[in-house]
């Protein structure tokens, strides 16, 4: 199928970006607010944009440690800018990275120049999410009562995926051990310090919810990460710095909100041949990013995923286009992304080993330092196209962004 | 079917909850009238889907409309009670304190004869795990939070 959207390969970028990470532990402990002003801040004041350019604010949804309606408001509110197009977008994680692309569509239909894009993943920095989380995952009608972990209805996805592909814990094993890997070269990783790990640690770690041991599971980063970006068209954006990142392509996929809901769809991509629990819309948001972009997977020299338990790495690989449907496990476990020689893909140490952070736009940010030769320690050499896929809910969205240190 | 008849409590979900936090009241959460009788059903130890009045295909219980025919409207009917394990986990830590004391406990999907799937939780026998494509027949059960709900015993081949 040709890409309508092909057109878009390169016409805008990301011309500024803002970091902040805060620990429960700081003193005084950090507002979600006061983080999302200092991230829109720094990326405004890298892009060097002033807040009477800002034409459009955008925001991933409001992190539950600071749950209200309408984030973006607050957020324009703080930083006294009008623009004259806003919103929230609420895709649970698959939501940050769809920020940046409504950016795109707005600042190449030329409705607004500058765009403002941020999203903040602060839940444990005033609440215990490990505690929490459960009751936000599940539907409250259907399937909470019955007891589920948040690693339990993830582990619903794992048992499919290892019945329909011959997948193994061991293999599962393997992801996580690699991502630990990058992680001790990250200095905000906070898996990092405790050292490398091996499949056996993964293996007879303790049973969380079978198939997934403990070091199978993500930890919650313990406090804050903001991240903020500015979008711009390219011909804008070359005037403002010599090193713009261009979105090259760029899609989506929601398909759900509940895990039972999952299987009650059908007829319609990635459901098209019947309800499964192993195909994502990872899959459409990706081919719907390489079609936009005009490459291929092997075209890239970096991938960054969102995968809170080590089982979606293998599957991943596989829907976001790195190898064939089915054999995830066995390219993780032949060695295809490994720390040494694979492919690079998580080289911040992945949620596994720096932290969830229910957002993409931190794990773009690594991609950023990735082209910029700044990531000491996992520089991966001449990084110059990278892939992010950020997704939320159990497996609900997912979004895809392929960048550039060119435009094309 | 378990012997545990009394309904100890009774959500009302088409009433829905509301949720308050301190002085402030915060709404209203998940009002469900749709499935009223679904609730009813349970009740009265039956299991009710919903099913479309035009292309007769059963329907999950939440479902307000069918898919693919809308204009058709759904109604409830009876399902069988049996179907296969599809997918599923055993929960060694558990979310919450009141549900610690159940662990080992296995929640999972299963896949009813008439093509519907349902979030449930597995009955095993102890320290074992079922396996997907085992036979689950329904029971009721009083689970841990004091409701009555639809579970499902596994004809496990390994006890």
């Amino acid at each position: 199928m040709e890409s309508r959207a092909k057109n878009l390969k390169g016409a805008t970028a990301i011309v500024g970006s803002g970091i902040v990470i805060s620990r429960r532990t700081d003193a005084p402990r950090r507002t979600t607010l006061e983080l999302q002003v200092e991230a829109a801040r720094l990326a405004l004041d890298d892009a060097k944009v002033t807040r009477k350019q800002v034409g459009g604010v955008l925001t991933g949804r409001a992190p539950r440690s600071y749950d209200v309606r309408q984030l973006n408001m607050r957020v324009l509110n703080e930083l006294k800018v009008a623009p004259v197009f806003t919103s929230e977008i609420t895709a649970h994680g698959g939501g940050a990275l769809g920020t940046l692309q409504l950016a795109s569509l707005m600042v190449s239909s030329g409705v607004v120049d500058y765009v403002l894009c941020t999203c903040g993943n602060c839940d444990d920095l005033w609440i215990d999410s490990v505690k929490t989380n459960a009751t936000s995952e599940a539907d409250q009608q259907f399937e909470a009562q019955y007891g589920p972990s948040t690693p339990s209805l993830y582990a619903q996805f794992a048992r499919r995926y290892m019945h329909e592909t011959g997948a193994t814990s061991r293999q599962f094993a393997k992801a996580a051990v690699e991502c630990r890997k990058w992680a001790v070269h990250h200095p905000d990783a906070i898996m990092g310090r405790k050292g490398e790990i091996t499949i056996e640690d993964v293996l007879n770690s303790r049973m969380i919810a079978s198939p997934l041991h403990l070091l199978d599971c993500a930890p919650w980063y313990p406090g804050g990460n903001v991240t903020a970006m500015v979008v711009t068209r390219r011909e804008i954006a070359e005037r403002h710095r010599p090193d713009p990142i261009y979105l090259l392509g760029y899609g989506q996929c929601s398909t759900h909100e509940w895990l039972t809901d999952r299987l009650g769809l059908w007829g319609i991509e990635p459901a098209e041949n019947g309800p499964n629990l192993t195909r994502t819309g990872a899959i459409v948001a990706a081919r719907g990013a390489f079609e936009m972009a005009g490459l291929r997977p092997n075209d890239l020299d970096l991938a960054q995923t969102s995968a809170p338990f080590s089982f979606l790495i293998p599957m991943m690989l596989e829907q976001l286009g790195f190898c064939p449907e089915g054999t995830g496990g066995r390219f993780v476990e032949a060695g295809g992304i490994d720390f040494d020689g694979g492919f690079p893909f998580n080289t911040s140490g992945g949620y596994l080993s720096y932290g969830q952070n229910g957002q993409g736009l931190y794990l773009l940010q690594e991609c950023i330092e990735q082209f910029r030769g700044a990531a000491k320690g996992r520089q991966v050499p001449n990084a110059r196209r990278a892939l992010v896929h950020g997704h939320g809910g159990p497996l609900s969205c997912h979004s895809v962004v392929i960048v550039g240190s060119s435009p094309n | 079917m378990s012997d545990q008849t009394a309904i100890v409590k009774q959500i009302d979900w088409s009433a829905g909850f509301q949720v308050v936090a301190g002085h402030m009241n915060l709404g209203l959460t998940e009002p469900s009238p749709e499935t009223k009788e679904f609730w009813e059903g349970v009740a009265r130890d039956e299991l009710q889907l919903k099913r479309c009045r035009g292309c007769r295909r059963y329907l999950h219980p939440r479902r307000m409309a069918c898919p693919d025919c809308h204009k058709a409207g759904v109604e409830w009917a009876p399902a069988s009670g049996t179907g296969k394990v599809y997918s599923f986990s055993t929960i060694h830590r558990a979310p919450n304190p009141e549900l610690a004391k159940s662990v080992p406990y296995c929640v999972g999907i299963v896949h009813l004869r008439e093509d519907v799937y349902l979030f449930t939780r597995f009955i095993v026998a102890q320290g074992t795990e079922p396996e997907i494509g085992d036979p689950a027949e329904l029971e009721f059960r009083i689970l841990e939070n004091g409701q009555k709900l639809p579970v499902f015993a596994v004809s496990n081949r390994q006890a």
